[in-house]
């Protein structure tokens, strides 16, 4: 099993490689120099030169290359063109915002998708079913920014129980309370957004799995419909569940970005919405190899907890 | 048989039994009004090409069909108790206490995340009522009188770890760990290579005579029948062609279909060995129209064959046929 770990490491190595030249020929093809984003206008020439040298700047492309990925590797993520903040300092006070907001509403619409989907692939055809899986068709439908908007409305302006925006209400910004009240409405519209199609997911796998053999030979052996649900259903529907979870390791910082506009949440979303908007390459690049590395580094986490949970992949290669 | 043999010696008894399967508004009607009684003791062989509805026929007795499917029409009565007055409950509690089954393909049959021990272990705590150290005791016991090989490792692995032939030891070990008064086995070497199968057949016959248990052996293959099986049904089309001892189905089979599939397993005789398949292929179930289900195939199909459907004729006290002809038109060894 370790030779496959180590494996699957050495595989992941060339794509994140890959990816690293393509962001990188992508800020190159940019309209504009990385060295502006450091220096001002009424900087002399030779200021500008010793800015340049010092970061590279005047060497060949390879070995700019190579002076990136050692920056990036040691932090160094460069500089905002329009803020000229150091974009390394503005990830790191962000990502944790859009944490606190994307992993909680996750692992919610995870465990409440298992109950549902399951619930909805047991009684295939049945009342239940139709509820839930027609529940899910309208839940992927609708936008999120819409099912914001009528929380918002809802909870935020008729019931007026939860704050609409931000993530503390000002002056009250060491209240854990009063952060959990600001974080209800954004959670729960991320929650609803990620629940459909998990439940989906949920439902044909377990449909899938109802009708496999072992289930007839359990009914057989007189084992009684709950417990054939519990006892051997769930574990072959939780177990590719990983690779799910895996792959939706990049939305711990992409996965929130409507919602935190709408929200006005803190995050990476709204800081990724911002760059957009003024232009700001040197963000939307760091922000887009974040996300990207974070597909490959998810695909390999997911890949290497089913080796250790699965026995059929933990027994190979021994 | 029922009328012929009918005694208190007899442990299921299952009579008109009617199967169908539905899509939508058209229903096929696969088990055709089967009766067939299984003595205490006996194992008693049913034999048919596959999709003759051999499955579905024990499956609708265990209450294990499709949810497609739906029996229409029968009675089963098992140890005295009419399954008809049983509660949904009180079936399932006799799958697995009173009736074990092992399946075709063991391969699919354990559950691929869960220890071949842990599926003992499920069921020794719910058939048995045993504590769970007891059940793994008795799990280790079980998987070595099925003949698993240093038991005590094998309790703690999973279904990939094992072969067919292992996996199905497996599944006789579970069948086993119930202690059933009735065991079907349908078709449980058809997987498996030929000497595993034997061994397998070996072990089951064994087993029977062990724990006096009857037993139901499914398979398309009448040369597996013959080295275990005390009486045979001949099932065609959803229906019973002909019914007799081993010796009787072997030595003076009556009906065209019985005859064609001797004929088709390869026998050596002497120095002749000679395999002739049946003509045709088995039919659809649902281009079936009236008369003898085995008309379109039989080489002594006549125009009454097409219209009606024949009754049984009894050739003795165990033996009987569908069939319109005495049976004594092609002998086997002409
Ligand atoms: N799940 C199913 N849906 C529809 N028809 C089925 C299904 N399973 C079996 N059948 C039909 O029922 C008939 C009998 O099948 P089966 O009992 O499995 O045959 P056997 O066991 O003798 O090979 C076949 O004609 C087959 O086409
Ligand atoms: S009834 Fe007719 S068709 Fe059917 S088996 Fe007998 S001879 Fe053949
Ligand atoms: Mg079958």
């Amino acid at each position: 099993m370790l030779k496959y770990i180590f494996k699957r490491i050495l595989q992941a190595i060339p794509l994140l490689f890959i990816i690293s030249i393509i962001c990188f020929t992508l800020i190159q093809l940019a309209p504009y120099d990385a060295v502006d984003a450091m220096t001002t206008p009424n900087m002399t020439k030779e200021t500008v030169e010793l800015i340049k040298a010092r970061y590279g700047l005047d060497r060949p492309a390879y070995l700019q290359y190579f002076y990136w990925v050692k920056g990036i590797i040691g932090g160094e993520w460069g500089y905002s063109i329009v803020t000229h903040e150091s974009i390394t300092n503005d990830l790191s006070a962000r990502i944790p915002n859009t944490i606190l907001l994307v992993l909680p509403a996750y692992i919610l619409a995870l465990f409440f998708s298992i109950i549902l989907g399951l619930l909805a692939g047991a009684n295939k055809g049945k009342l239940a079913d139709k509820i839930i899986d027609g529940l899910s068709s309208f839940g992927i439908a609708i936008p999120s920014f819409w099912m914001a908007m009528i929380l918002v409305f809802i909870f935020g302006h008729r019931l007026n129980i939860f704050p609409i925006l931000g993530m503390h209400t000002i002056g009250n910004e060491e209240s854990f309370f009063d952060l959990l009240s600001h974080m209800v409405l954004p959670c729960t519209v991320l929650m609803l957004s990620f629940i459909p199609e998990l439940v989906r997911y949920v439902r044909s796998s377990a449909i899938g799995q109802l009708s496999e053999d072992y289930v007839m030979v359990q009914q057989a052996y007189g084992a009684n419909p709950t417990s054939i649900v519990f006892k051997h259903v769930l574990r072959n529907v939780l177990l590719p569940i990983i690779t799910i979870v895996g792959m939706s390791l990049p939305m711990l910082v992409t996965g929130a970005v409507v919602t935190e506009t709408v929200f006005g949440w803190p995050g990476i979303g709204t800081y990724f919405v911002k760059a957009i908007q003024g232009f700001d390459y040197p963000v939307v690049m760091a922000i887009m190899l974040l996300s990207a590395s974070l597909v490959i580094i998810g695909n390999l986490v997911s890949d290497i907890l089913y080796s250790i949970v699965d026995p059929r992949i933990k027994g190979m290669g021994e | 048989m029922s009328d012929n043999v009918k005694d208190k010696n007899s442990l299921l008894d299952v009579k008109n039994l009617r199967t169908s399967f539905y899509n939508g508004n058209s229903k096929t009607e696969v088990v055709r009004g089967i009766d067939f009684t299984v003595q205490k003791g006996e194992i008693l062989g049913i034999v048919g090409e596959s999709g003759s509805g051999k499955s579905i026929l024990v499956k609708s007795i265990l209450g294990i069909i499709p949810s497609n499917a739906k029996v229409d029409a029968g009675e089963i009565i098992l140890d005295g108790k009419n399954f008809e007055s049983l509660s949904k409950k009180e079936k399932r509690a006799i799958r697995g206490r009173d009736i074990a089954m092992i399946f075709q393909d063991p391969m699919t049959a354990l559950n691929p995340l869960k220890k071949a021990g842990d599926h003992l272990v499920e069921l020794l705590i719910r058939v048995r009522g045993m504590n769970k150290k007891e059940a793994k005791l008795e799990a280790v016991e079980l998987l070595r009188m099925v003949g698993i090989p240093s038991p005590e490792t094998r309790v703690n692995q999973y279904p990939h770890e094992f072969s067919g032939g292992m996996r199905q030891r497996v599944l006789i070990a579970m069948a086993l760990a119930c202690n059933p008064k009735l065991l079907i086995a349908d078709e449980p070497t058809t997987a498996l290579d030929v000497t595993i199968q034997a061994q397998i057949l070996e072990l089951l016959k064994k087993l029977q005579q062990e724990n006096n248990m009857s037993v139901v052996f499914i398979t398309h293959d009448l040369g597996v029948v013959a080295t275990i099986c005390s009486r045979i049904l001949v099932m065609y089309a959803g229906m019973v062609m002909e019914e007799g001892l081993a010796h009787e189905i072997f030595y003076s089979p009556k009906h065209p279909y019985t005859k064609a599939l001797l004929n088709s397993i390869p026998r050596v005789d002497g120095e002749k060995t000679r395999l002739k398949p049946i003509k045709g292929t088995a039919p659809s179930l649902q281009s079936i129209k009236s008369g003898c289900p085995f008309a379109e195939r039989c080489e002594h199909a006549m125009e009454k064959c097409f219209m009606e459907v024949p009754e049984y004729k009894n050739f003795s006290a165990t033996q009987k046929s569908m069939c319109f002809l005495a049976g004594e038109e092609d002998r086997l060894d002409d």
